[in-house]
């Protein structure tokens, strides 16, 4: 690819991605950005393109986002329930290489690193990120992990509060002193 | 002191505080890819960035580097679409709703057993272990009355879980 068709790619991704901001489309910057360098990429350009400092600059970029989210506030609220959420988020990511092997590749047939990226539960953009990093098969990855934030908001604004309000039905009512 | 020089003086701060923020996560991202380490810039960059964030140094947090983060990753995967991507995706939707289904399922126990042995109330608790976005499940604790900041603290954990030992997960793999 020319260097011209390089910037028309990135030219068209930008603006699918602020155009996704505008119209507030969950993860618009992302799923619109994909829409335009994804159009591009199909009716112009044809062959893959952009290298992996593109890549290595997303990762630095996301790194940035996601170790700004750690500080001292943060691990003081979570202190009372720090060792039950270290299991529980240390669990997730077996969950995710158990359910990426059994179902996306004995099913789905892709390959394992693809599952797991696929099927571990972090952000959409992080996993995505790490895909284009370790060469995975990212359009897949993406996909999955849209649909999951997707499902599990949905499942999460209509069945979750029936589900917690018959639990805490059952529960005998706390007694203050 | 004029608001005008105070003003500016923020925003000098604010350009510093991106820059070593930036800075950091290169440095500790290349430190861990030139280690050899699989997704070594990811986790270097995060761990860098904590790092600042721990030692009470100010780091970058603003909403608009999320977008344009996603606008780079979207794009670099845009880059990479071909015909041959939709057939693949097609083929993939079961299995991707069977293992969504089977991550709801584990994320209600795990909110249950939270529940019961720390005390937490139940809507904190299967809010915090739904492994859904962490605005999204932020959102809907709130509408049920959970404790959002314990909520946000456990997914930033299992965000963490997964980024940090995506090393090894990868080591293993490839």
């Amino acid at each position: 690819m020319t260097h011209a068709g390089l910037v028309a790619l990135v030219i068209c991704g930008v603006a699918g991605g602020v155009v996704g901001i505008r119209c507030r489309v969950p993860l618009g910057g992302l799923l619109g950005s994909i829409v335009g360098a994804g159009g591009y990429q199909l009716l112009v350009a044809g062959t893959p393109a952009l290298g992996r400092s593109f890549a290595l600059v997303a990762q630095v970029l996301v790194g940035s986002l996601v170790g700004a989210a750690i500080s001292r506030p943060m691990l003081r609220t979570v202190r009372s329930v720090i060792v039950p959420a270290l299991v529980f988020s240390l669990l997730m990511p077996a969950v995710g290489l158990a359910v990426g092997w059994l179902l996306m590749t004995r099913v789905g047939h892709v390959d394992l690193l693809t599952a797991y990226l696929s099927s571990a539960p972090a952000g959409a953009m992080e996993m995505s990120a790490a895909a284009l990093a370790v060469d995975a098969d990212a359009e897949a990855v993406l996909a999955a992990q849209v649909l999951r934030v997707l499902a599990i908001a949905l499942v999460g604004s209509t069945l979750f509060p029936i589900v917690i309000r018959r639990l805490q039905c059952g529960r005998p009512p706390q007694v203050s002193e | 002191v004029t608001a005008g020089a105070k003003g500016s003086r923020e925003r000098w701060r604010g350009l510093a505080s991106t820059a070593w923020t930036f800075l950091a996560a290169a440095v500790g991202g290349s430190c861990l890819l030139l280690l050899g380490i699989p997704g070594g810039m990811l986790v270097g960059s995060i761990v860098a960035v904590a790092a600042l964030s721990m030692a009470g140094a100010t780091v970058f947090r603003d909403a608009r580097a999320k977008q344009v983060a996603q606008v780079i990753v979207g794009t670099g995967i845009g880059a990479t679409l071909t015909p041959e991507s939709f057939a693949l995706l097609r083929a993939l939707v079961l299995p991707i709703l069977a293992a969504i289904a089977a991550l709801v399922l584990v994320g209600l126990l795990s909110g249950l057993v939270l529940a019961r042995t720390t005390g937490l109330d139940v809507a904190t608790a299967i809010t915090a272990t739904a492994p859904g976005g962490m605005i999204e499940m932020v959102l809907v604790s709130d509408a049920v009355g959970g404790e959002t900041p314990v909520v946000a603290g456990i997914h930033v954990m299992r965000i963490l879980a997964v980024l940090g030992t995506l090393p090894i997960v990868l080591a293993l793999l490839t």
